[in-house]
């Protein structure tokens, strides 16, 4: 699951909704002690508002934060290495080997907020909403090869099972059957093709640990503990979700402790500066969750050459950019150099074999030289054939790091000879840029997904389909075997060397020049214990995070 | 006098309607529409033809175009909000009275502050005071929106913690204060925004005050006065400031839809859910209903807020008329 990542767009991670995880990267804990848990309020700050309660028709990743807490679905999931499924309303489930079906069975305690029991009945009315095109859900593709009519069976009140035309990956099949159960009785009398505007936002009948107290538009969400809930339920009163858009303005509040968190440090300095004004704040890192890429668009006659590619990536010091940009003072580093566009954190996936290519500026000019391109007229720009190697770097206004970045990555090709004049534009117009392939060479990232699927990104166009995704224009024949071979691939032991062959062959051609995975830091009040915080969500499990009762800051 | 209004009134229409269409122009041309949030990679391209046709932005231009003027025109119908699919009168009504709120504070600082200022440099014309206080209200009004919201917030919400930092209300405690203490709550979140927003515009006011002062106490009548015997006090404020508070009284007059509008910068950094941030995250998400639905209000505000002026100004200066 990978999207664009022009940082002005409300694009962080958007995950299918589950809930509660492990395995996040934690320091330790502060303090200890076997203190009883205490009735607090915790208050996070957050840029943008929820746009929507609802699982079949969210969009954002600050809808999916409230909805896996207040929704349960078929199955947990947790992250370690890959993405797990530890039961959830579903008590166990049988996937056979075939991959062509999955049997969920229903827990029968479980009842919504209301009272009324969980029944297969919600299963199938969740999935009919997902597979109504007058719904347009964006996972609307998770049911096109659900049998029969893209809708699960009923075969009984607590027994549910999905059957599939082909059999795909088994955990992207799992997922896709894990949506966020939607309440059937609640839902069902309002318009479809409206559900986002209707008032069972305003107090809806929920499943999870949580429940919505109050939403107060544009100013903060209460969720406190439903009592309804089968699972360990809450010992935290109230967890209040207040908007702050403004970064520096979120700063202050977390630095003054009025907010108990916030999701992301934008600099290294930033949280140099947290740890020195308020050492009570924890610092959490996620993973390895976005990556910044230089991509060289391959219809441009300048980079149509694979040795000079390899030679731009040779001359371009990532090391320098991390250590620069993405190093605390400390010396902790919160990037590390890529290879591919899939994270590190799927750890079945990376490929042994693949190695960055070193900064070596001698080969670089040599590798240049060779290709023809040298600087004939002694203006210090190479050229070939009468043409200079000069091109404009676009990337996207608003984003500092990036902008340092470009400024880095034009020094380094200039010590080679290779003009990059740096431009950047507003972010819609430069990811409509970028999809247009309407740009010589752009600095862009994408942030991880938990699933590989790459044909969007890297699959060459097809007579009757345009990858726009596929922004640099790279085609390569045995990439596109692979891809096809890898997505027909369920097992992932058999798919794991073909994602590795993919993403060596890709490294080779170097279509981009693979910058830095960087990793986001959630700064958090050491008085919460136990915070599930990992590549799957900042808020994921809150029903378990908890306040020893002698650091109680709000007794209620 | 109804005369001239009713027929600046009725000017007023082609020009609102010419708003609401240039604005529409204007999204048109910029890149991409309200269904790009769902333009991903793992967002399978049907979805986004879903979407565009329930939102209508799979049919041509000027057809969208001819359906909004017509709903605008014949019921004054301004449709659905694309992203939040909910009525956009609905939207503006939550989100207006928040704005409206701040704005009566920021023009009580605007007009006490700026009177105020003005007037004491008038009366010290040249001296110390009127240098001094010259030069600190060029520099706030020449201060950028930005840095000055977040001094005060740095230095009165987290230095000196004698305010809140942001938002309307306090998101812990509210619910558990008392009504009277409610509103205490709600005062004291008002005043670092009110003051971000008056200090700059006040500033300005000042600006304007002292000139329209000096130019008025240099009249004959003002001379008559003091000639026979009139205390300073008196002439400046009974004889003087009168007529002197005309050009700010039209000043007010045109700050009206400056008011309504709301101002993104110092709704964003206090977190303050009012017009401003409501238009800001329209524009970023293309949301054509919204954003005609804001414009048209805005432009209505405009033409109301200049009339208002000149009515204004033929109600304190009895020498004008309007035919």
């Amino acid at each position: 699951m990978l999207r664009p990542r022009p940082e002005l767009l409300l694009t962080l991670l958007a995950l299918t909704c589950f809930s509660c995880g492990g395995g996040g990267h934690r320091p330790d804990a502060p303090g200890g002690g076997s203190d009883e848990p205490g009735a607090d309020t915790l208050v996070f700050a957050r840029q943008s508002d929820s746009e929507s309660l609802i699982s079949v028709v969210y969009q954002s990743a600050s809808d999916n934060d409230l909805i896996v807490n207040m929704f349960e679905s078929l199955t947990d999931s947790s992250f370690d290495c890959r993405l797990e499924h530890p039961p959830g309303l579903a008590e166990r489930y049988e996937h056979p080997e075939d991959g062509l079906s999955i049997t969920y069975h229903l827990r029968k305690d479980a009842v919504w907020s209301d009272g009324t029991p969980i029944t297969a009945a919600d299963v199938a009315f969740t999935y009919d909403l997902i597979a109504d095109p007058a719904v347009a859900s964006p996972r609307i593709s998770y049911t096109e090869k659900m049998l029969p009519d893209a809708r699960p069976r009923v075969l009984d009140d607590h027994t549910v099972r999905f059957e599939f035309t082909q059999a795909y990956d088994r955990q992207t099949q799992m997922s896709h059957t894990g949506m966020a159960i939607v309440p059937k009785h609640a839902l069902e009398k309002y318009d479809r093709a409206s559900l986002r505007g209707t008032d069972f936002e305003k107090d809806p009948v929920v499943s999870g640990p949580w429940k919505l107290h109050s939403w107060e538009k544009g100013q903060a969400i209460v969720l406190t503990p439903n009592d309804e809930y089968f699972g360990q339920k809450p010992t935290l009163r109230r967890v209040i979700f207040k908007t702050v858009p403004e970064y520096a303005a979120r700063v202050i509040e977390l630095e003054g402790n009025t907010v108990d968190m916030i999701e992301s440090f934008q600099t290294v300095d930033d949280i140099a500066a947290m740890k020195k004004n308020n050492p009570e704040i924890e610092m959490y890192r996620r993973g390895w969750r976005f990556m910044d890429y230089v991509g060289w668009n391959l219809r441009n006659p300048l980079f149509q050459d694979k040795q000079v590619r390899q030679a731009l990536t040779l001359a371009i010091d990532r090391d320098k950019i991390i250590n620069d940009l993405l190093t605390t003072q400390d010396g902790e580093k919160l990037g590390k150099v890529a290879v591919s566009w899939i994270t590190p954190e799927l750890c079945d996936y990376e490929s042994q074999n693949l190695k960055p290519f070193p900064y070596d500026l001698e080969k670089a000019k040599q590798m240049l030289d060779a290709r023809g391109w040298t600087d004939s007229d002694g203006d210090g720009v190479r050229d070939k054939n009468g043409k200079p190697f000069r091109f404009v770097l676009l990337t996207n206004t608003g984003n500092q790091r990036r902008a340092k970045a470009s400024i880095i990555i034009q020094a380094n090709l200039k010590a080679v000879g290779v003009e990059a004049q740096l431009q950047s534009v507003e972010s819609n117009n430069f990811f409509e840029r970028l999809r247009k392939k309407d740009y010589e060479a752009a600095l862009a990232g994408w942030s991880a997904g938990l699933f590989v699927d790459p044909t969007e990104l890297w699959h060459s166009d097809t007579p009757d389909h345009t990858y726009e995704f596929n922004f640099t224009s790279y085609s390569n024949p045995r990439a596109d075997e692979l891809i096809e071979r890898g997505m027909a691939t369920p097992d992932l032991e058999a798919v794991a060397p073909i994602w590795q062959e993919l993403q060596e062959v890709i490294y080779d051609d170097q279509p981009y020049t693979f910058l830095y995975w960087r990793d986001e830091v959630v700064g958090l009040h050491q008085r919460v214990r136990d915070p599930q915080i990992n590549i799957l969500s900042t808020f994921k499990g809150l029903n378990d995070w908890w306040v020893p009762s002698s650091e109680v800051k709000f007794s209620h | 006098m109804l005369n001239y209004i009713l027929r600046r009134l009725l000017l007023a229409v082609p020009l609102t309607l010419a708003v609401v269409t240039l604005l529409f122009v204007l999204v048109e041309l910029a890149p991409g529409n309200a269904a790009d949030k769902f333009f991903t990679p793992e967002t399978p391209p049907e979805v986004r033809e879903l979407i565009e046709k329930k939102w209508g932005l799979d049919r041509p231009a000027h057809e969208r175009y001819f359906l909004m003027m017509k709903n605008i025109m014949l019921s004054a119908d301004f449709g659905r909000s694309m992203v939040q699919e909910k009525p956009v009168t609905e939207i503006i009504a939550e989100t207006l009275p928040n704005t409206v709120v701040l704005s009566l504070v920021t023009l009580l600082v605007v007009f006490v502050v700026g009177v105020l200022l003005g007037t004491i440099q008038a009366v010290r014309k040249y001296g110390l005071t009127d240098n001094v206080i010259t030069a600190v209200s060029l520099f706030f009004y020449s201060m950028p929106e930005f840095w000055l919201a977040l001094m005060l917030m740095l230095v009165f919400a987290l230095k000196l913690k004698w305010l809140p930092a942001s938002g309307m209300y306090d998101v812990v405690l509210y619910e558990y204060l008392t009504p009277l203490a409610r509103i205490q709550d709600r005062l004291m979140h008002l005043v670092l925004p009110g003051l971000a927003l008056g200090i700059a515009h006040s500033a300005g006011t000042a600006r304007y005050m002292r000139s329209s002062l000096l130019e008025v106490v240099g009249q004959d009548y003002i001379r008559t006065a003091r000639a026979k015997g009139v205390s300073e006090r008196r002439v400046v404020f009974r004889h003087a400031m009168r007529n002197a508070l005309i050009p700010v009284i039209t000043l007010m007059g045109l700050s009206l839809p400056v008011m309504f509008s709301g101002s993104v910068i110092v709704e964003s950094i206090f977190a303050w859910p009012g017009m401003g941030r409501l238009i800001i995250t329209a524009i970023h998400t293309q949301d054509v209903p919204l954003l005609a639905a804001c414009f048209f209000f805005f432009a209505v505000l405009v033409v109301l807020g200049n009339l208002l002026a000149d009515v204004m100004y033929a109600v304190v200066d009895p020498r004008i008329r309007f035919s």
